[in-house]
């Protein structure tokens, strides 16, 4: 359904096999080589490192949960099926899920927030949607954000680059949680239409 | 659970936002609807897009020495079909620490990542509950905007008073030390807690400290200590029952030793 995927700078169309590096490199760290792991961290821990940033904002929280993340990569790689996806997105999304566990302990979230200034005594929320997005780099994924409704960006941003829960994006915006889940749902279905476009 | 609920789960769940319980129900609607799984792919998709959009940025080098020490030692999960096999555990090619000399202590000693995982997933879940009963809270007494974040931010003691000013039944009254300055108590029976804060409050000897006490009849119940300082915020800590009266004495440090008051109180304030 996507046209390409971008695979460290290089578009490489999806249903190329051997463009999963990641992956094949996956297959051999859970046969137990460590060359294997050790060439799979060069490839992309500056871009999970980067994502779990992005999210838990402090640098030393985020070494940790980096580290986290590649000793569970080494530990689990037998549970990535070649077969189902790609194994850098498998990897991006266990990076993401361990970044938002980790911003969930509430200190956590306290030091994230006051390190983006999200709690000045003043912010309002657009402000808080605004800091989130200002942590956005990639040129393709703010493009496609921008073509979306306001309030599904906002949903949609405060919750993967925020780190924020659905609950907590409804008492953020003061909307009814019903309404926060409808636009994040709408606003991914549109970003998968824009994603054709912009990839 | 009809295709269109899922699919808002599963939007949810791609973007790692769901509550614990809405991440539940998902994960049940999963496995009773295999043909569901198409969209969660598609979903995921959609969040790796999102993923390069974090940008780069180089992780400090000494992670990669410690993770190449560490996995040296530390057993890989198999396949499900060889779990039965634990003896069977790989040993790794020895490219690099073949011998792991433990001069820097391995983060993943002691209990196996999984467990660690899954006592940080259980404290996640509490916090989670605490902070949406405390979400609907706040959206049943009305506050603003940006009150979620105010409250994470706040001391549990200006929270308390926050959430009381702005109670129904949030009341307050105010009572004299007895050598002079003035103590405020404010309390609501609903949400059951109560906060005394100090303008002016006396000084006292180094080494001693205010107790705070709930006086029920004729019961002194300890509520806290609180050190001295000019403007002091403080929530009584244990059960609050409309009609205590609100007492501070003066005690040693740490509070009376045997919950009792061991002085007169200087201040006491009735709630009712």
């Amino acid at each position: 359904m996507l046209g390409a995927m971008v695979i460290d700078g290089v578009d490489v169309p999806e249903d190329e096999e051997s463009a999963d590096h990641a992956g094949e490199l996956l297959v051999r760290i859970a046969d137990g080589d460590q060359v294997a792991f050790a060439e799979l961290y060069d490839m992309l821990s500056s871009r999970v490192f980067g994502l779990i940033r992005r999210v838990l904002v402090d640098p030393s929280q985020s070494e940790e949960v980096l580290q986290e993340v590649f000793l569970e990569i080494w530990q689990s790689a037998s549970g990535f099926a070649p077969n189902k996806g790609q194994g850098r997105s498998w990897i991006l999304t266990m990076a993401h899920r361990r970044a938002v566990d980790r911003v969930r302990a509430s200190q956590s979230s306290v030091d994230r927030d006051v390190r983006v200034g999200i709690r000045d005594a003043n912010t309002q929320q657009e402000g808080i949607a605004e800091q989130v997005e200002l942590r956005i780099e990639g040129r393709r994924v703010v493009r496609a954000l921008r073509s979306l409704p306001d309030a599904q960006r906002e949903a949609i941003t405060l919750a993967y680059f925020g780190g924020y829960s659905q609950s907590e994006i409804a008492a953020l915006l003061g909307a009814p949680l019903g309404t926060i889940k409808t636009r994040m749902r709408d606003g991914l279905n549109r970003l998968r239409q824009e994603m054709g476009v912009t990839l | 659970m009809n295709e269109k609920d899922f699919a808002e789960l599963s939007a949810g769940h791609a973007l790692d936002a769901l509550s614990a319980d809405d991440e539940q129900a998902y994960q049940q609607a999963l496995a009773a609807h295999p043909e569901w799984e198409e969209l969660v792919d598609t979903d995921a998709q959609v969040a790796g897009f999102l993923a390069e959009g974090a940008g780069e940025e180089v992780p400090p080098a000494d992670v990669r020495d410690r993770l190449l020490a560490q996995i040296g030692s530390l057993p890989q999960r198999m396949p499900v079909a060889a779990a039965s096999t634990p003896e069977d555990v790989v040993q790794p090619e020895s490219a690099f620490a073949p011998e792991p000399v433990v001069e820097r202590e391995p983060i993943v000693a002691g209990p196996p990542t999984e467990a660690i995982q899954a006592v940080q997933r259980r404290n996640w879940t509490r916090g989670l509950f605490a902070l949406v009963a405390s979400a609907a809270l706040l959206v049943g007494i009305g506050w603003g905007v940006g009150s979620i974040m105010e409250q994470v931010r706040t001391p549990a003691q200006v929270q308390a008073l926050e959430q009381i000013e702005a109670a129904s039944d949030g009341q307050s009254a105010t009572g004299q030390f007895t050598d002079g300055g003035e103590a405020e108590v404010h309390w609501s029976p609903s949400l059951g807690k109560v906060v005394l804060t100090t303008d002016d409050a006396p000084k006292i000897a180094d080494g001693r400290t205010f107790e705070l006490w709930f006086v029920r009849g004729d019961e002194p119940i300890a509520a806290g200590t609180f050190d001295p300082s000019d403007e002091v915020t403080a929530l009584l800590d244990g059960d609050f029952k409309p009609g205590d009266v609100i007492a501070i004495t003066v005690e040693q440090a740490g509070g009376s030793p045997d919950g009792k008051p061991t002085t007169e109180p200087i201040v006491a304030i009735p709630t009712a």
